[in-house]
Formats: structure tokens, sequence, C-alpha cells
């Protein structure tokens, strides 16, 4: 149909394959988040951490610079696991945790509030093609601002270091990867889910912040009063720390207090995190489709 | 006899021969003889929540627009949004175009096109971008999306208007960009709720000429769920009236509306009973509603020339004579009646 005619005209063209879609949320909504001013800066912000990392990288193996800052490298944290677990990823927990708080509840709530899931769901996707193509799009940014900037680091220091030491530390890319792609993805699913039930941002915001909090603060109750571990397989912060000293190898002081659990318990806990936050997504926006 | 009981009788006997095609046309599928496969056949079809919704509906429909009336709560929505597959059916069967609706779901929802009834649109999107997005969701390539989301809002006449966010767009226009986004794509199929909801009448009278043209292109069947029978009565060739979630009426329009091509409202003057006494004998069933007005059903076989020849015989005026067709809101009335009726004879 020519704009000139003005004429319906039907479509018998090639359509793309099925998986392709899930893609097409994903870059709309791609597009939409980096069109905003606050989340540009905060990107590129937080790209100043691993940059900053690799400076200090630079100088701790530039030993005539050093010598002349009159400093040496024993003065300095060793270069191991526990390194990358405190000053890389604690720092990028924080951020991966704003950057979710912020952009979480943009994804979904305005679609819901709108009204689209009928548009969406009328057409040959499915509401789990939705929520992986809401999802890719955290996943993405959040992996570039976190385990990406992480082992490129890695080779940095295995360049510089030399001598085995990557041999020695084959497991931090692993660790940084599994921690950050567990942190991600059931904090974006929480968050995806709290913005499922309520339409303003700020309020899902508040909401998904007040759970964590919540969770975490209900877990020491649980813990101070029964004692034990059970507190803490509430709490997501404890199975967060309790994978970074089980990945990194590390029961450095400076992760603060290494909450006594199994790592697999840690791990599942994230997992049934995920799955039940899905499981009620899924639910809520299937609702959603029957509206109309 | 006289003229009041004449007319009641004449009432009673219609609709007791129409209550008797109800009660067959219930036990059977609901079918035409139309050209061409079925577009959507329903087999056994019910949906339940809490309580029954549609209960065990069957009809092939092959119209290239078909009109789901019903009264609020008939089960209108609910039939768009299992044929949408939305629903799951509690039990029996949808086909469309053939294919089995809870086998091939995600195979015919590239041929479907959806215009929901609310306000339905993706925030802080300008018109263009929503409609290309929601074509490359439909299986369209980016550059062939793009292409025909700026055909379909000229179509749509908000060719002008496509760059702006649709947040913006007042309520006609939103309408409209929902149209624009259900046939960007270029569907076989198109559900369209409640199109004309809430324009005034300069956009509803736009929306419906739109929905013609897009009727007549060949290219696509159109399913459309309103509850404004004139609406309906310009677009549709079929409709399928609904109550209490069964299956109260499937019609063609044009048919149903030929089958009382031969009823007759006459205006006269001179000597009434005379003429009236003439008319029965051609076999004419006569009924006087009121002073010089009389009601003529016509049998197989008698001619209008006929009438005039009697009339000239008596030296009876004939001032007016016009044939009385059904509107569609007498074959709704008379589907809510009859449906009442069969069911009354069933319990």
């Amino acid at each position: 149909m020519a704009i000139f005619l003005k004429a319906y005209k039907g479509y018998e063209g090639p359509l793309s394959p099925s998986f392709n879609r899930t893609f097409v949320i994903f870059r709309y909504a791609l597009a939409d988040v980096m069109k905003t001013r606050f989340f540009t800066a905060f990107f590129v912000l937080s790209l100043l951490l691993p940059l900053g990392l690799m400076c200090f990288l630079y100088f701790y193996h530039n030993i005539e610079l050093l010598s002349q800052l009159h400093l040496s490298q024993y003065e300095m944290p060793v270069i191991d696991g526990s390194f990358f677990a405190v000053f890389v990823q604690q720092p990028q927990n924080a951020l991966l945790f704003f950057m979710i708080l912020v952009l979480g509840p943009t994804m979904i709530s305005p679609d819901l509030r709108n009204n689209a899931m009928p548009l969406y769901l009328s057409r040959p996707i499915t509401a789990s093609t939705y929520i992986l193509g809401k999802g890719l799009v955290l996943l993405t940014l959040g992996s570039i601002i976190s385990w990406l900037p992480t082992i490129l680091l890695f080779f940095v220091q295995s360049y510089l270091a030399g001598d085995g030491w990557m041999s020695q530390h084959w497991y931090i890319p692993f660790a940084s990867m599994m921690t950050c792609l567990l942190w991600i993805t059931s904090l974006s699913l929480v968050a995806f889910t709290v913005s499922a039930f309520v339409k303003w941002k700020a309020l899902a915001r508040g909401m998904f912040f007040g759970v964590l909090f919540i969770s975490s603060l209900f877990g020491k109750v649980i813990e101070n009063i029964f004692g034990g571990n059970i507190g803490d397989l509430i709490n997501i912060e404890s199975g967060l720390t309790v994978l970074i000293s089980a990945f990194y190898r590390t029961t450095s002081e400076l992760l603060g207090s290494i909450p006594d659990m199994e790592t697999s318990h840690a791990f599942m806990q994230f997992v049934v995190i995920g799955i039940i936050a899905l499981l009620i997504l899924m639910h809520r926006i299937k609702s959603f489709q029957r509206v109309s | 006899m006289s003229v009041e009981i004449a007319h009641k009788e004449l009432d009673n006997k219609k609709q007791s021969n129409e209550a008797v095609d109800s009660a067959e046309s219930a036990a059977s599928v609901v079918s035409f003889d139309s050209k061409g496969p079925p577009v959507i056949e329903l087999d056994n079809l019910c949906v339940s929540y809490d309580r029954p919704i549609l209960q065990d509906l069957k009809a092939q429909m092959r119209g290239r627009c078909i009109g789901l009336l019903g009264p609020n709560g008939a089960g209108k929505t609910t039939l768009l949004n299992t044929l949408l597959g939305f629903n799951r059916p509690t039990s029996g069967q949808i086909r469309l175009f053939g294919q089995n609706l809870a086998s091939n779901n995600q195979q015919i929802r590239t041929q479907v096109g959806y215009m929901p009834e609310r306000d339905a649109f993706i925030a802080d999107m300008t018109g263009i971008r929503f409609v290309r997005m929601m074509a490359e969701l439909s299986g369209l390539s980016p550059k062939e999306a793009l292409e025909r989301a700026h055909e379909v809002f000229f179509y749509v006449g908000l060719g002008e208007a496509r760059y702006r966010n649709v947040d913006s767009y007042s309520l006609g226009m939103k309408q409209l960009a929902k149209l624009a986004q259900a046939i960007v794509h270029g569907p076989r199929l198109l559900f369209l709720d409640e199109p004309t909801n809430g324009l005034d009448p300069p956009a509803r009278s736009r929306m419906l000429q739109l929905i013609r043209e897009i009727r007549d292109s060949g290219d696509t069947h159109i399913v459309i769920a309103s509850h404004l029978l004139p609406d309906i009565e310009s677009c549709c060739d079929e409709v399928l009236v609904l109550k209490e979630g069964r299956i109260a009426k499937y019609c063609n329009l044009e048919e149903e509306q030929r089958s009382n091509k031969q009823f007759l409202l006459l205006q006269i003057q001179g000597d009434e009973s005379a003429f009236v006494q003439g008319l029965r004998h051609l076999g004419c069933e006569v009924a006087i509603p009121n002073r010089r007005r009389i009601k003529v059903i016509i049998p197989d076989g008698v001619e209008i020339k006929q009438l005039y020849a009697i009339a000239e015989q008596l030296s009876v005026q004939i001032r007016s004579l016009d044939y009385k067709r059904d509107t569609l809101e007498d074959i709704f009335l008379r589907a809510m009646d009859e449906e009442s009726f069969s069911i009354r004879n069933q319990t």
C-alpha cells in the first residue's frame, strides 16, 4: 500500500522467525532506557569504577612509579580473589541494585498501566517472551557494568602480573559472572513482579526497596529469636555474601560477617526467589490480557 | 373478526413459526451455505471461570464481516478473548482458517489483528514508533514495518500526527491509532472490540468507513463486537447474537432481511373490507394495525401487480406501498425473545 494511494492492502511478505520477537522487545526497551539522560549519566559513571581499578593495576605493577611515590607493592593489598570480591564485586553489587531500582519498575508497569498487554499478547509472542525481552535489557546493561569489566580487569591483571597468575586465579571470571548474573536475574524478577502490582513507578521503586529491606530485617529478627541460620535463608543479602565468599574463595573481614550457610543453600535461595517472582509475574501478566 | 384480533393472530402465527425455527437451529450447527471455507469454527465451545460464561457454542462463520451482538454480560468480550487465545476453553474447540487454535496459537496470531475496546498503547512512544513496533512483533522486518507504519498512519488519517506521542492523542486519535496497529501487518482476521466507542459522529462515520473499506479490500475478515446496532448493520454481512453465553441467533443479514421482503405496509382509500377480502382470496395474510393502514404478507407466487389489479377492480386507491424490511434491531429483539421462548419451552 503506497502512501499516496491510501488504500488498505494485506501483507504477504516473509515473516521473521519467532525467536526474533524477544529481540524486538529488547531493542525497543533498551532504546527507551538509553534515551533518558539520567541513566546515560549513571551508566557512564558506573564505568569509572573499572577504569579507576585499571589505573590502580597499572600503578601496582609499575615499580618505578611506585618507588618515585615512595610506595611498594607490599604496602598494598594483594591482588587475588579477596581483592576482586571486596573492591570489584561489592561496589558492583551496589551499582546493580541501584540500576535495577531505577530501571526495573519502568520496564513493565507503564505497559500494564496503559493496557498494553492485550496488544502484545494478541501477537505471536507469549508472556515469557515478553518478560525475557524486558529482562534482557537489565541483564545486558547489568553485564556491561559488572562482570564484563571484571573479566577485562582479570585479563589486564593477568598480563601485568605474569608468572602464572592467571592459572592460579582462573576462578575469578567465573565467580564474577555467576554472582552478577544471579544478582541481576533475581533482583530484576523481584522488581518486575513488584512493578506488576503497582501502577506508579515511584511507588514501585519504593516497594522494591521495601521488599528487600523487609526480607533482610525479617531474616535478622528470625535469626535473633530462633538462632541458627533460618533467618539467613530469607535474607538475600546473606545469601549473596555466602556466594561471594565461596566463589571468590575468600573469608576476608572486609566482606563483613559471613553467615554460616551452605553455598548450595545460598544458591537455592536465589533460584527459589527467582522462580517465585517469575510465577507471580507470569500469573499477573496473563491476568492483564483478559482485562479489555 | 375485529382488526385487533386479526393483527394479534398474524403476530402469534409468525412468532410460533419463528420459535420452531429457533428450536431447530439450536439443535444443529449454525452455518450458511456461503462460498468458501469457514473462517471461524466453534465446536461445542464452553468457557467457564467461577461460573459458565459461554455454553456449548456451535457455529461455522464464513462472513466477510461478522458482528458480535448481545446485551451486557452476554459473553461478547469473553468470546473475542477466547478467539484471540487469551482464555482457554473449558471444553470444545475453536478453528480459525481451519487450524486448531489451541495447537497452532502462535501461527494463527501472525494472521490476526486486534483492536481492544479500552485505551491501549505503549507509553512514551510516538505513534509511528508504536505502530512500527507492533508490526515487528507480528513478524515484519524493521524496514518493512517502518514503511507500512507510515502507510497505515496515512490510511487511517493520522499522517500528520504520526510523530506525536500517543499519550497526547485525543480519544478519537487513539481509536485510529489502535486500528492502525491492528492492521499494520495486514492480518487475515481482524477483531475489533467496540471500535466506535466514545467517538463523535464525524469520527464514528470515518471509523465505519475505514472498516467497510478494509472489508471490501477482500484481504481481511472482520469480527466486530459492539452493542451499537447501527454500526453492525452498516458494516457486517453476518451477525452472531449472544444471550447469556449462548447463541441466540446467527444469521446472514441480507438473507434475513430478504426473507421478509414480501411484508408490505399499505395505505389505502376506499372499501377497506372488500380490499382485505380480495387480498385474502389471493392467499395473503392481512392485519390492520390502524385505520387505512394494512399489513400484508404475500405468499410465494403472488406478485405486487395482482394487488394493484384488485385495487383497480374495487376502485380502491393505494396511496402508499412500502416494503417493510426487518432492521437489525428487529432481528436482535426477536432473537432475544426467541431465545427466552425456546428456553421456556425446553424447561
